[in-house]
């Protein structure tokens, strides 16, 4: 799993390739801790397009960010997952907390 | 620096020194005496090793190039001996500094002596080996320290889950017509699967599941179960018993950790159930041929709806499961994602498709699910907690049923 952050605008982008579980953990709070603390940044995506598989303990770590990022101010979108990952994010009903793209 | 104090004979340790040359073996064991240890010679590789194998000495000094079986390959089989000890292999040698380090170091050797042996550089480089002997021993005693404690723990968990267990699921119903497979990664599970009859005549069953695995997803486990007794005896009905659940959930689980859930009600009447589905695999109601030679179909199909519990404060109320008609002998068939998500060595999923395919295919679909389960995945065992729930809709199911009456 590789993830990137990068800031354009207002808005921030953490790019994730590979698997979403429980060993990305420490690397995606280390991507978006300084985001929240950006002021600049009024919106964080999360580019899902290169993410092949999502597990339980992804889907925890995206309510975590999303705690995270309403108490910070910022809106928070998932963006462009795959056909798999669009699935786990259907079954678990979580267009019903995330913005997805 | 002038002579080191006398040390008493042998204290050091025993060294033993290997050449092929006697002259050079009396020179460099009356060094050794001078730095207290006791030594043993012998004049060719076999010789050392045999003498290592019978003696087990602290330090070995190899002379590289001797008859019968050189320094090399003796020091191969010495170290190979010693195992996990450390015990130091100095090599003798008359080459170049460079050249013999290189050498003695690929055949397994610690540290080279440049012969004509000095006093001053033997005893520098046996105090250099005996520190890392000490580092090494060190490291020896906490590895064991480490083993002990983690092995303790090992035995408390699963004494602690014994007592758990017991808890949880000791007041299910005892039922014939219900199968059900839980089978736990480490110790503890995290998936979670409870029973019990309703004072109007009603079943509760429900299968949750509980992000991640071991200990930390078993956390919520026996709240949830106790909510879920506690009500379904007081006669309160699923939509709030989930609420409740959810409630404690929420309050009790950081950020991030949930437990899917599936909440059957088989009414009283047997002719229609319920059915919750926060967050499962698609929960399959597979009908009775009519006659055995018709195919079994899938007569109901509940995928998730629900958020899973513990997230939200308070859960959807608006959404109301519709009330599905069954008839005797209808099957209800649930698992955890741990199921569908079970994967074989070359990664690929068990999946949706198999699961049901199995399932419909054959009449005890719950062997033929787990066998099926067994063959995909062979030798790769589980990355997560398994639960599989196959429920018969029969009359003897419920607690006061009369099968004359329906």
């Amino acid at each position: 799993m590789s993830i990137s952050a990068n800031v354009a605008g207002n808005a921030a982008t953490i790019n994730m390739t590979g698997r979403f579980d429980f060993n990305v953990q420490r690397e995606f709070k280390e991507a978006y801790d300084p985001l929240l603390t950006t002021p600049v940044v009024s919106v964080i995506e999360v580019n899902l397009s290169g993410v092949d598989y999502l597990d339980s303990s992804a889907l925890g770590m995206l309510l975590m960010l999303r705690e995270r990022s309403a108490a910070a101010g910022k809106t928070l979108k998932l963006c462009k997952p795959t056909a798999g990952v669009a699935q786990i994010l259907e079954i678990a009903n979580f267009a019903k907390l995330f913005t997805i793209e | 620096m002038s002579m080191s104090p006398f040390h008493p004979l042998g204290m050091a340790g025993l060294a033993l020194v290997v050449d092929d040359v006697a002259a050079n073996r009396k020179i460099l064991e009356s060094l050794l005496k001078l730095e207290g240890y006791r030594t043993i010679a012998a004049e060719n590789g076999s010789e050392a090793v045999q003498m290592f194998s019978d003696q087990r000495p602290d330090i070995v000094f190899m002379e590289a190039m001797m008859p019968v079986m050189n320094g090399y390959e003796a020091t191969t089989r010495i170290k190979a001996l010693a195992g996990s000890d450390f015990i130091p292999v100095i090599f003798l040698t008359a080459l170049s500094e460079g050249e013999a380090l290189v050498n003695c170091i690929d055949a397994g050797g610690d540290e080279f002596l440049s012969k004509p042996f000095k006093q001053e550089i033997l005893r520098a480089k046996i105090k250099a080996m005996q520190r890392i002997r000490d580092l090494s021993r060190t490291v020896a005693l906490q590895h064991l320290k480490i083993e002990r404690q983690h092995n303790l723990m090992l035995k408390e968990q699963v004494l602690a889950e014994q007592i758990y267990s017991r808890a949880i699921t000791t007041d299910n119903i005892a039922t014939k017509y219900i199968h059900s497979l839980l089978r736990a990664v480490s110790i503890f599970s995290g998936d979670l699967l409870l029973t019990a009859d309703c004072p109007d005549g009603k079943l509760h069953i429900l299968l949750g599941d509980f992000t991640g695995h071991g200990l930390t997803a078993a956390v919520g486990v026996l709240p949830a179960a106790e909510v879920f007794r506690a009500m379904t005896a007081k006669g309160f009905d699923a939509p709030e018993i989930m609420s409740s659940i959810n409630t404690k959930l929420n309050r009790l689980l950081p950020t991030g950790m949930f437990m899917t859930a599936c909440f059957v009600v088989i009414e009283a009447d047997l002719k229609n159930i319920l059915v919750w589905n926060a967050g499962m695999p698609e929960v399959l109601v597979l009908d009775v041929p009519a006659t055995s030679e018709d195919r079994v179909q899938v007569k109901h199909r509940i995928t998730s709806q629900y958020l899973p519990l513990g997230i939200l404060a308070d859960i959807d109320k608006k959404l109301i499961p519709a009330r599905l008609p069954i008839v005797s002998g209808d099957r209800i068939l649930l698992c955890s994602d741990g199921l569908t998500e079970a994967i074989n060595i070359e990664g690929e999923a068990f999946g949706m498709e198999r699961y049901e395919e199995v399932a419909v295919a054959h009449k005890h679909s719950f062997k033929a699910v787990i066998d099926a389960l067994e063959n995909f995945c062979g030798e790769q065992e589980f990355i997560d907690d398994v639960s599989f729930v196959e429920i018969q809709c029969m009359p003897g199911i419920l607690k006061t049923s009369s099968s004359t009456q329906y």
